[in-house]
């Protein structure tokens, strides 16, 4: 076999009618063959990204899933300690912020760029309540000394208030509630940190809705963020019954 | 198959040199066409309802004496919410195949996780041989 | 003797002056680059600095074993060094390097688009990397960690006072790199095909990196947890592991090898697919049985993620757990085995040719059937409990890294140099370092599989003294390997200023890549190809050689 390429360049091309004729759209890029290809892919990235999420939480939910089966006393006694009226309130809260950033998507897809804007600050706003209420919430935890550590104290375990309902935790069982409580904070604590990306990047997504940017058919930052924040939901729809719920009766 | 006009362009041109665009139904975009559906607020509204019924009726769940059911109504609770964002928040139920398999293969290797890592801890107690 | 290497006349032969590397001029052009193949480029460079760092450090084990006492350094220090070793090796080389170099750079040509789905998340992969590498090097000066690369918990998490989360935070760092990455290719495989690209006419080096890139975004995120949680219970006191508060140390482990298993489909996944490249072109002849290769990469990434605790049978898991993984993992191997026979058969009447990434192919398929059948005894369980933590292991997964996927890597830098750089290695010397790096490998470790049957532990600086012959072959094994490592690196560069002109297609290959210019367009097609031919269509190639011969002459 001998045949010598003797083609070491490529001739100049005579067409260039990709470059020539840019009739798509200002957004879309130029690797990019049809404005659709863009946004299908633009979309099908965040659900991947968003799988990574699912199994980086899921490493956390099965921890929790083998710690309350095997110390469910503790569990229980921990869980009640913690304040149910304000995770139910930041669980309104957080689902009131979905909606609300549903109700962004469609306002771009329908590009009301006034409803836009509010959706978005309602949707800032929300998650600012939510992490209010969670400050408020640790705040109780420190002072209480339930946080994993050397300041944890098992009294209130061991010997809990006359008019509290909780039955008394042996030593092991009290200092059991350590596991609780780390999951506790490490679960919420990873939530809220991707909670506080988000609004980050609602607040950059609202300096530039108001330019008009994403009210001209350039609905993909809007819908896949949208995406996340719907995500970060459906984590605190698990996490509330898990942590707060355990055994309210 | 129809070979290229030119030898050193891959792309089939007409008369005129412009590139005609090989519509190949095998790939190339939007395998399956899915037209862009946009999901109006009254379903929106309606599914924050649903959700929101579902969060009191988790709290109400937990106050009840259901022994071992507790546990499995919570997740069945939390499940059901879960189901409604994902299709309808976030659109699923309006999107191709692709998104719809990615998202359950995404949930489906987190039950790997738990149920290979619940083979380890379920039969721990069971003793030697 | 015969070769297929087909050159343009050197007399007036030039490197295409537009091309990718003289698109732009300027350190800033390389370091803003949204194109995936200065990306590529970027990241060879700095992949073979961290090889050579781990080398460096294998380099201290090997010498620190040349005798039965731990007499070169502190046992202390010892385990730093082969935990330094693992960690650069493996996150800052092994998982990266064929997808983030060849991949990076091949992916789109190969399926006829301009670049990757997400350039700028390319780029960020790479400066993710740089983090990940740069947070390493951190530890390093600091005094480095010796947990050993699987940071087993409770050690990593309460006994040790080394720098622990400057670890974690690398590894969590460079986790991300390869998430991105492989996000990236994913959605660039499903939507950025060309017309007429079906899945079944790809080439199987995009299969293998398709389910690698499977693994990295669902397997990565579980290691990242891991690793965040062992860094809180060192910083914050969250006892998720701890046993004094109620926790398992074993979740630990199941964290860390829910990844760590599938990380090694990750690793030579892409190796696989260069080989079916390199001995397909070199045997002339399409690899047999395409669908049952393409079907076989995804079956590894599936059954990958079932049985990662092979890695635990002696660590407390319980009996009829392991035997549940264990029977899984003797599956798991079959894959791997159908490629193998696959390959075989695609040599079996192949016009079949010696140069050099045919040569580590080669090597390759000997050394990488060696290691998985060993890795398949250790799948079972009696000898498991017999081998495990010995040098067997070392020597088990030496082979299938470094004599499979360092070769493999190697292997697929050898045949797409002439494509990256328009340049052709100097073949004698070329053929020389294949063969050296072949004899080093063996010399280095096969006695490692004899001491450690025998009985000798790893992660240990001294060991009894009936060992020491072994371990001074292994270490002279060792420095031979070191100098067929270096050649490449003198002669490639040698090459970029001085190499014969590789033209379109020096090895007549088959694929897209191969039918644009060396080094190629910044957009690195003109127009859309149309694909009208399956994969390894030799003779749609005649055809098209044919034509072009009858067009120019």
């Amino acid at each position: 076999m001998s045949i010598a390429s003797t083609i070491t360049h490529p001739p100049e091309p005579e067409i260039h009618a990709s470059h020539d004729v840019h009739e798509h759209p200002f957004y879309q890029k130029h690797h990019f063959e049809t404005a659709e290809q863009q946004r299908e892919a633009a979309s099908f990235g965040m659900w991947l990204f968003l799988l990574t999420e699912i199994m980086f939480f899921g490493g956390l939910f099965f921890a929790y899933l083998l710690y309350r089966n095997w110390y469910y006393d503790a569990f229980v006694a921990a869980s009640n300690s913690i304040s149910m009226p304000l995770g139910l309130i930041n669980t309104v809260v957080l689902i009131s912020s979905s909606f609300t950033m549903a109700m962004g998507v469609w306002s771009a897809e329908v590009r009301n760029k006034k409803f836009l804007e509010w959706s978005l600050i309602a949707t800032i706003v929300l998650g600012f309540v939510f992490l209010g209420i969670k400050s408020v919430e640790y705040a109780q935890k420190f002072e209480e000394h339930h946080v994993p550590g050397a300041s944890f104290d098992i009294r209130d375990f061991v010997h809990p208030p006359a008019d509290s309902k909780e039955k008394p935790l042996t030593v092991d069982m009290a200092n059991h509630t350590q596991i609780y409580f780390s999951l506790y904070f490490a679960m919420t604590g990873v939530h809220a940190l991707h909670m506080i990306i988000g609004i980050a990047i609602l607040f950059v997504l609202l300096v530039k809705a108001r330019t008009g940017l994403y009210t001209t058919g350039y609905v993909q930052p809007i819908e896949n963020f949208g995406l996340y924040w719907h995500f970060v939901d459906i984590v605190w729809i698990f996490l509330f019954p898990f942590l707060y719920l355990i055994n309210r009766h | 198959m129809s070979e290229p006009v030119t030898s050193h362009n891959l792309a089939p041109v007409d008369n005129e040199q412009h590139n005609i665009d090989f519509h190949d139904p095998a790939n190339i975009t939007n395998p399956e066409h899915v037209a862009h559906h946009i999901v109006s607020p009254a379903v929106y509204g309606m599914i924050f309802g649903v959700l929101m019924i579902g969060t009191l009726a988790t709290v109400g769940a937990s106050m009840l004496p259901l022994g071992i059911f507790n546990a499995p109504i919570a997740i069945a609770i939390a499940c059901t919410k879960a189901v409604f964002v994902v299709l309808f928040f976030m659109h699923v139920k309006y999107s191709s195949r692709l998104v719809k398999l990615t998202v359950s293969a995404g949930f489906f290797t987190f039950f790997v996780l738990v149920m290979m890592c619940m083979l380890d801890y379920f039969t721990r107690a069971w003793g030697q041989w | 003797m015969s070769t297929i290497v087909s050159l343009p006349d050197q007399a007036t032969a030039v490197v295409p002056k537009k091309n990718y590397i003289t698109a732009e001029h300027g350190l800033l052009s390389w370091l803003l680059t949204a194109d995936h193949k200065r990306i590529a480029m970027l990241y060879l460079f700095s992949i073979t600095f961290f090889f050579f760092i781990g080398g460096f450090f294998a380099g201290m084990v090997r010498l620190e074993l040349l005798t039965p006492a731990g007499d070169l350094m502190a046992a202390d220090t010892y385990n730093k060094m082969f935990t330094m070793h693992g960690i650069v090796m493996i996150f800052l080389f092994l998982v990266p390097s064929v997808p983030a170099t060849l991949g990076n750079f091949f992916i789109p040509i190969m399926i006829g688009a301009k670049d990757l789905a997400f350039p700028k998340i390319n780029l960020l992969s790479w400066y993710l990397y740089m983090a990940g590498g740069i947070f390493v090097l951190t530890t390093l000066v600091l005094g480095g960690v010796d947990t050993g690369w699987t940071f087993t918990t409770p050690l990593s998490t309460h006994y040790l006072n080394t720098h622990v989360v400057t670890t974690a935070t690398a590894i969590f760092i460079a986790g991300f790199s390869s998430i991105f990455t492989g996000l990236n290719f994913i959605v660039t495989v499903h939507r950025m095909r060309a017309p007429g690209m079906t899945w079944f006419r790809l080439p199987l080096f995009v299969w293998s990196n398709y389910a690698a890139s499977v693994l990295m975004v669902l397997g990565t995120p579980v290691l990242a947890i891991a690793i965040v949680l062992v860094a809180l219970e060192r910083t914050l006191g969250l006892g998720v592991f701890d046993p004094a508060k109620g926790g398992d140390p074993l979740l630990f482990q199941h964290l860390f090898w829910f990844y760590s298993h599938p990380a090694v489909y990750i690793m030579i996944l892409p190796g696989f697919g260069v080989i079916s490249e390199v001995i397909s072109t070199f045997s002339r002849k399409r690899v047999f049985g395409y669908t049952a290769v393409a079907f076989s990469s995804v079956a590894i990434a599936v059954f990958g993620f079932f049985v990662w605790a092979h890695h635990m049978f002696i660590m407390g898991v319980s009996n009829y757990s392991a035997l549940v993984f264990s029977l899984l993992t003797m599956l798991v191997a079959v894959p791997s085995a159908i490629k193998i026979f696959n390959w075989a058969f695609t040599l079996q009447k192949g016009s079949i040719t010696f140069e050099t990434p045919m040569l580590y192919a080669f090597g390759f398929i000997g050394l990488f059937t060696i290691g998985g059948l060993t890795g398949v005894f250790l799948g079972s369980l009696g000898m498991d409990v017999h081998l495990t933590e010995t040098y067997f292991i070392v020597a088990h997964f030496h082979f299938v890294m470094v004599g499979g996927m360092l070769m493999a890597f190697l292997a697929g830098i050898h045949f797409w140099w002439p494509k990256m750089t328009g340049r052709m290695y100097p073949e004698g010397m070329s053929k020389f370092a294949a063969v050296v790096t072949f004899i080093g490998f063996i010399l280095t470790f096969f006695p490692q599989f004899i001491v450690g049957y025998l009985g000798m532990p790893r992660r240990y600086a001294a060991y009894p003294a009936e060992f020491q012959v072994l371990n001074v072959l292994s270490t002279a094994g060792a420095t031979v390997l070191g100098v067929g490592y270096m050649l490449p690196i003198f002669y490639l560069a040698w090459s970029l200023k001085y190499g014969a002109i590789a033209g379109n297609n020096p090895w007549q290959a088959t694929g897209l890549e191969w039918q644009i210019q060396s080094p190629p367009l910044t957009e690195n097609f003109l127009e859309t190809p149309i694909v009208d031919h399956e994969a390894y269509d030799y003779e749609w190639l005649e055809r098209k050689t044919q034509r072009e011969l009858q067009h120019v002459g």
